[in-house]
């Protein structure tokens, strides 16, 4: 069978050395799970033609960006794992339509740093920067900025991507596609709208008491200016510098926030930034993104003050990061039974993957197993993801 | 036995966020080659040939979130003590022995035998 890979993507792009599947059985979660082959498509066509390869032998295949998400979704047992990563050019750019055609493999980070230089940018950027592109569409990947520009599907124009029996599509018909952890589809490419750098301004909010900051956002999520919102909880805020107090940083499109130096904005968005670095870098090693509605974001930040949990996120989105500590492995369970209780959900902002499984409604289930049916009824596609099909 | 002795590496989730930064990675463009390996081999207590796969540049320390130093060097140094050495930085110590060079290169108009004086 590897002959015949190589045949059709070239020696140099398959692998199936011990350090390269070892490399390819772990993202960034807990677990592992040994591919069999490691394959490395340079095009669309290469994709195409090893999909209907793998189809014709029911071979299961595992499709992989960059690696970064927690939620066990581009990891398999025995799998061919088909690898984004040397798919990573922007092969056409308009900046009169303000259009980017994007390879899957490309990181937001890249992207971002290679439009810099004409003054545009990709406006939706997660907490990781080292998602690939492909790895957003099929996401659905959503930013601090989402709660006044929307997810990455207000974003996509076109998206080209192979399905489970080796057909290529180019389609504006992006709803099969966007947000579907490639149950129905290899990414291969995107077409992306991109805005221009935007100008905006800051403010920093503290607060000593939960329901006055709630009140505060509940006051900025209706304006129309307000570009996001990010809380910080009491520690983090101590260790970026602040009292210990609940922070709100609030980004405005116009200048009406007291931050409006671009110099002094950089350096206070730096400081946002480092708010990871902090949490991280003093021991909180699990991660997890409860969302959960803003009338449940109050018994969510009390819950996880109590039980040491650290917080911060897109307070105006009702999306947050949870950390844990190592020694609080077990408490992940009990986050989860408080999160069932008061309606919210995990994989939200991760995606849903192996992990995440119990949190897909019914109703989402029978989406997946239509598109299953569409676009890749053998199953090969990122089996064991998010339903039990076949 | 070999050891990171740089303890904070058990802290490191495997984001990925250090490979962005990795030039070695940036060529080589697989997950074996980048930092976040040699991350999840060095929590494991595994010390591979990767190893040997590293610039030392320090780019994956920069971004990272969890501010954790791979020690490559250091864990080089032990794989050494430990004969666990490629043949190419073998030659390359033969050579600076030898030739004060790594490459094993004369410099032009000296004499081969002034390289044993």
């Amino acid at each position: 069978m590897n002959k015949r890979i190589a045949s059709i993507v070239g020696a140099e792009n398959v692998s199936d050395s011990a350090i390269d599947i070892e490399a390819y059985s772990y993202c960034c979660s807990e677990r592992e799970l040994k591919p069999s082959l490691v394959i490395w498509p340079r095009n669309a066509e290469q994709a195409q033609r090893m999909l209907l390869f793998a189809n014709q032998g029911r071979t299961p295949v595992v499709l992989r960006g960059k690696g970064t998400t927690t939620s066990e979704g581009c990891i398999a047992d025995n799998a061919l794992v088909l690898s984004s990563e040397r798919m990573n050019k922007i092969t056409f750019v308009d900046l009169n339509n303000k259009l980017v055609e994007v390879e899957a493999g490309m990181s937001i980070h890249d992207l971002n740093n290679s439009l810099r230089s004409v003054n545009v940018m990709f406006p939706v950027v997660p907490l990781n920067p080292g998602q690939t592109i492909g790895g957003m569409v099929a996401l659905n990947a959503l930013s601090k900025q989402s709660q006044l520009i929307g997810r990455v599907n207000e974003w996509v124009e076109k998206v080209e991507f192979v399905d489970g029996t080796g057909k290529s599509f180019f389609t504006k018909k992006k709803e099969d596609v966007v947000g579907r952890e490639g149950l129905s589809g290899f990414i291969t490419k995107a077409q992306l709208r991109v805005v221009d750098i935007p100008s905006i301004s800051l403010e920093f909010f503290h607060f000593n008491e939960l329901t006055d900051l709630l009140n505060q956002v509940r006051l900025l999520r209706k304006d129309k200016e307000v570009y996001f919102l990010e809380f910080f909880d009491r520690k983090t805020s101590n260790e970026m510098g602040f009292e210990l107090k609940y922070s709100l940083m609030a980004a405005y499109t116009s200048f009406r926030g007291k931050i409006k130096n671009a110099q002094e904005i950089k350096e206070w968005l730096d400081k946002a930034d480092s708010a990871v670095v902090f949490i991280r870098s003093s021991g909180y090693y699990y991660m997890e993104d409860p969302f959960v509605s803003f009338e449940k974001a109050y018994d969510l930040i009390e819950w996880c003050e109590k039980h040491d949990v650290r917080l911060q996120g897109h307070i105006g989105l009702g999306a947050f990061y949870a950390y844990f500590q190592k020694k609080d492995r077990d408490l992940l369970d009990t986050f989860s039974s408080f999160l069932r209780r008061t309606g919210g959900k995990l994989g939200d902002v991760f995606g849903t993957g192996i992990k995440n499984k119990l949190w897909v409604s019914q109703e989402k289930k029978k989406e997946f197993i239509k598109l299953k049916e569409e676009y890749d009824y053998n199953n090969i596609l990122n089996p064991d993801k998010i339903i039990n099909y076949r | 036995m070999i050891e990171n002795k740089n303890q904070t590496v058990v802290n490191c989730n495997l984001c990925g966020i250090c490979n962005l930064n990795c030039p070695i990675y940036s060529v080589l463009q697989k997950e074996s080659a980048g930092p976040r390996f040699k991350a999840f081999l060095a929590k494991k207590k595994e010390h591979k040939d990767v190893f040997w796969l590293c610039t030392n540049c320090g780019a994956c320390l920069q971004d990272c979130p969890a501010r954790i130093d791979l020690c490559c060097l250091e864990i080089r140094r032990q794989m050494v003590a430990a004969g666990k050495e490629l043949p190419a930085n073998k030659s390359m110590r033969a050579n600076f022995q030898k030739f004060n060079n790594p490459l094993g290169e004369l410099k032009k108009g000296k004499k081969f035998t002034k390289y044993y004086t």
